[in-house]
This record gives C-alpha cells, structure tokens and sequence, in this order.
C-alpha cells in the first residue's frame, strides 16, 4: 500500500543540534500512528516539517503524493496541531473556528454546523462563546483539537494532543481519536505517554535524536523479551535454578528483589510442575513480557534522560 | 475576498483597533478647529510708552491689528474648503502612527500569539499578507476619509469676527496632486511596519525596528555633508525626504535640485518594495513559533 503520508531522509540543524537526522517515516492510509520520542527527540520538528511549517535541510515530504514545502497549504485536507494549541485570545472559541471557515469560503450554514459539531466533538460546546484566553489548559487543547477537527480531514497530525488534558478529558480525546481511526481516517500522533499511544496506535515509531530506532505494532514491538518472573526462598534459589537450567531453559538471577527470570520457558505452569517436582515451591511466578515502555527506554536509552 | 472575510472575523473584536479607528479622526478634526482658533485670536500686542499716550498707543494697536488681519487674510484660505482637505491631510502625525500601529499590530500580532501556524495550515502565506496589508491600507484609509469628510464639513461651521470662513475660499492649485501626495506619503508607513512585523516576528521589537529605521532615514535626510557632496539629491530618496520634496516649499533646496517625479517614486517605492520583500520573506520563514 502506498503511504499517504511520507517522509524521506528528513534532516535539520538548528546550529550545532541535529534535530532530524535522516528520519524516514510512512504512514499508511487508515492507520493510527504514534510517534514517540523523548523530549528533543525531534517529534515536533518532523510533524512541523511534515505540514510545511519547517523546511527540511534535506530529504522529501508528501502529503496524499502531494509535495509538501513551505508554499505548501494543507487546507481542509490536513487537519493539524502542532506544539501548543494556537487562537486569536481575544476571539471566542467560536469565532476562532469560523476564522478557518471563512479563510476556506464556506457558506454560513455549512460553518455553522461544522463549528457546532467540532466543538461538540472536543465537549467544549458550553465555553464556545467565551474568550478563549480565559480558557482552562484543558480548553486550550481541546480548542486546538477542534481546529484540526473543523474540515473532517481524512489525515490528522496532533502534537501531543492529552496535553494538559486531566484523566477524564484524556479519556475522551483517546475515545475520540479511536472513533475518528474507526471513521477510515489517517491520524499521526507524536506524545511522550506511552500508554496513551498503545491504546490508540496500531502502529508505532519511536524516534530518538532525530532517527527513527524502533517501528511496529504496539504488539510487535512490546511482545518481545517474554519471560517467567519468579520467587523462591532463598535457600532454595540454587535448586532451582539447576532445575530449569536442566530443563534447557536460560535463567538469570535479579539481585534486588532476589528473583529468577526464566526465558525459553513455554508457559508458567511448567516451570511451576518442574519446581514443584524438585521441591521448591516459588512465593510468586508470573509470566512478563516487555511494555512498550520497557522498549521504548531500552531504545533511546532514556531513563533518566533530561534531554530537552 | 475569502481572506478579507477571515481577516473581519479575526480582526471584528480587536476593540483597541476599532477605539483607535474613531478616535484619530476625531483627533485630527480637533487639531483643525484648533489651529484654526489659534489663527483667528488676535495676538497680545504689547506697547510700552513712556510718557504714556493712549492716544498714539491706540493707533498704534489698530495698525498692528490691521497688520495681523493682512496677514491672516492670506492664510484663512488654508482653512476653508476646499484647501482644508489639504491642510487635514497634511497633518498626519496621528495617522501615521495610527499606521504603524495597525501594520505592526496585525501582522506582528500573528507570530506572538502562533497563530501564524494557522494561516500558513489555512491558506498560502503571500496571499494572506497581501490581504493583511491591503486591511491596514482599508482602516487608515478609512481613518483618512472620516478626517477627511470632517475637513470638508467645520469650514461651512467656522466663522472669523462673523464672516463665515467660506467667504475666504480660494481656489487651489495643484489640489489632486496634494492630495494624492499627502494620502501616498502615509503608505511607507504602513510598508516599512509591516516588513519590520515579519523580520521581527513580534511586535515590540518591530516597534523597535520601526523607529530605529524612521530614526535612521530622518537622519540620513537630514544630514547636513550632502549639499556638499557629489550626490546631492540622496536626501529626496529617503522616505522624510520625498516626502518633504514633495510637500515642502517649491524653492526649498532640495525642490530646485530633484525633479518632484523622482522623490514620488522613491516615495512609491518606499510604498511597494518594503511590502514585497514582507512577503517574499514570509513564504520561506520557518515558523518555529
């Protein structure tokens, strides 16, 4: 299938910082990607390069096989938000929404609906009419949100779009989002929540210092690294590990807490029978595999990074 | 027209901008009726005589009168109809600020809040900064026409010692090419604004451009090594210089050394180029913002 939405050898320097470095990414019609990336991994410089807003050093951009350069206009075929929400402060959030509609010459009534319903959508109907500067961070998103949501684009690009959001609101964006996937629509979304991203991504890239390190499904990607967790007594810890080292598996032992990780092992119940029959009778076995957050800090190496 | 429908929207409830649409006419028409009652009241003529003479000093003060009256006569005609446009039009400090203001405002305005984002995501960027200059040009040429309509109506109001000032009328020479080159020296100051917005990309510090560049050009105008070096003329190519080529006095220097067609064109050039490199700049910007 051919991506609607490609990226190819993406470079850019802001001085001495490579903020891309040779990114490539593909985004297929109808899917739901999730861009993740520590802080300063370059989520935000792809996605504005992805929209024109940035031009790329070197390497190619398009959109629905369109080019995309900075005379590039994504119109009402790219609904985008990228880095913090923007609006007219002084404008209500109504009328923010009805700047775009009129930049595009819809007649009155069809900007009267599509307004209505992208607020409705983001459940900011009750504050339309205020001033948006007096909006909430909360608002602010979910205004954001609605002014890429306003033409019913088939492609969205959203920069961190639970900004901000508390759990319910997060919720609702993520229960949003699936529903929007579920309408056919492409969506692209860069966060740094990786829950957030494997609940509502069937594909995921992850991006460290401008590179693309890890790409796949959730599933593939968080599926590897299967093992058994367990815990024995102490005195017991060298049987066992004899026990199942016998039985063809590979195990390691875990300094603190004291456990031994089983790989190779088909399931749980055997390594508990194998156990058992040895005499050693595990506190606790569990079956592991790796998150999406063990991947994902394993690939950037991030834990404890303090990138910006 | 798309554009300039967005631009209402957007610009619908700026309040400053509307307070300050109403209020520069008014400003203007107030200077006019000031300026007007500032030359219809008689001096205080001050007589010394010693031995005094009431006699001697009140011939002396009727001749000092009729001297003011003499004089006043040749300048009443300014202010009535139809020389009075000139004279509003020629008093454009206001505005002129007013323009500034409206340019910077409008256009610096986009990159502070990041809104800019939206435009570019909306429609091609040259078109909506040409819109947006074209809506600065609409408001102060609406700014100048209320002044303007203002300068056609207090002359038929105003009297001097109860004669209406309509009597002093006098036909203008040169009036349309007055007009046209008080109302085409206000566009620099919408041009220059709007290209410091976007060099900026922010408002404060095209302010601070702004009046860095005025300061410069009245400077380098005003410098006084020209008339005596080999390029005489490069005052009447600086925005203060056409612009006082064009409205200064006809035997003023710089007027017998450059022909008036040449400082118009500096003049609309000033108007023009500031405003297509605005534009040539905005479409390749990276909107970091």
């Amino acid at each position: 299938m051919t991506p609607i939405v490609e990226a190819t050898g993406l470079r850019k320097r802001y001085g001495s910082v490579a903020a891309l470095d040779g990114l490539d990414l593909a985004v297929e019609e109808g899917h739901v990607v999730g861009l993740l990336g520590p802080n300063g991994a370059g989520k935000t410089t792809a996605l504005r390069i992805l929209v024109g807003l940035v031009d790329a050093d070197a390497g190619s951009v398009t959109i629905a096989g369109e080019p995309v350069s900075l005379t590039w206009v994504a119109g009402e075929r790219v609904g985008a938000m990228v880095a913090t929400p923007v609006f007219y402060p002084h404008l209500s959030g109504t009328e923010n929404l009805r700047v775009l509609a009129a930049a595009w010459g819809w007649p009155r009534a069809r900007s009267n609906a599509r307004i209505a319903a992208a607020l409705d959508l983001v459940d900011l109907a009750g504050a339309s009419g205020r001033a948006a500067k007096g909006y909430s961070t909360g608002m602010r998103q979910r205004l954001g949100i609605a002014l890429a949501l306003l033409a019913d684009p088939p492609i969205l690009i959203l920069d961190e779009p639970v900004n901000g959001l508390d759990p319910a609101g997060i919720v609702e964006i993520r229960d949003l989002l699936v529903a929007l996937a579920g309408g056919g629509r492409t969506i692209l979304i860069s966060s740094h929540l990786l829950t957030e991203v494997e609940k509502t991504c069937d594909h995921v890239t992850i991006v460290d210092r401008g590179r693309i390190v890890a790409a796949g499904t959730p599933h593939s990607l968080a599926g590897g690294g299967e093992r058994i967790e367990l815990r024995v007594a102490l005195d017991e810890i060298a049987a066992a590990r004899r026990v199942l080292e016998a039985a063809g598996f590979r195990v390691t032992q875990q300094a603190d807490p004291v456990e031994l990780r089983v790989e190779g092992a088909p399931d749980g119940s055997t390594v508990g029978r194998l156990l058992a029959a040895a005499g050693c009778y595990p506190d606790e076995l569990i079956r592991r595999r790796d998150s999406l957050e063990d991947v994902f800090l394993r690939v950037t190496g991030a834990q404890g990074d303090t990138r910006s | 027209m798309h554009l300039l429908a967005a631009d209402r929207v957007r610009f619908g409830r700026r309040r400053d901008l509307w307070i300050l649409v109403a209020l520069v006419p008014v400003i203007l028409a107030i200077m006019f009726v000031s300026e007007f009652n500032s030359a219809t009241t008689p001096p205080p003529f001050f007589i010394f005589m010693d031995p005094p003479d009431p006699v001697a000093e009140a011939a002396m003060r009727a001749q000092m009168l009729d001297e003011w009256r003499l004089q006043l006569a040749a300048a009443l005609p300014a202010f009535a109809f139809p020389a009075s446009l000139i004279k509003v039009a020629g008093n454009v400090g206001p505005v002129i600020l007013l323009a500034i203001y409206l340019a910077t405002a409008l256009v610096g305005g986009e990159f502070e809040w990041g809104t800019v984002r939206t435009v570019h995501l909306t429609s091609s960027r040259g078109r909506t900064l040409a819109v947006r200059v074209g809506v600065v040009v609409g408001l102060v040429g609406v700014v100048m026409g209320i002044a303007l309509l203002f300068a056609a109506i207090l002359p038929f109001l105003l009297s001097f010692e109860g004669a209406p000032l309509q009597r002093f009328a006098a036909p203008v020479p040169d009036f349309c090419f007055g007009m046209v080159t008080r109302l085409a020296a206000l566009l620099p100051f919408i041009a220059v604004p709007v290209l410091m917005a976007v060099l900026a990309r922010s408002t404060s510090f095209a302010f601070l451009l702004i009046l860095l560049f005025f300061a410069a050009d009245i400077a380098i105008a005003a410098a006084p090594f020209w008339s005596v070096s080999p390029m005489p003329w490069i005052p009447a190519l600086t925005v203060s210089g056409s612009i006082s080529r064009l409205i200064g006095a006809p035997d003023a220097p710089l007027a017998l050394l450059v022909p008036a067609g040449v400082s118009m064109a500096a003049l609309l050039a000033w108007a023009v180029l500031p405003v297509a490199a605005a534009i040539f700049r905005f479409r390749r910007l990276d909107l970091n913002e």
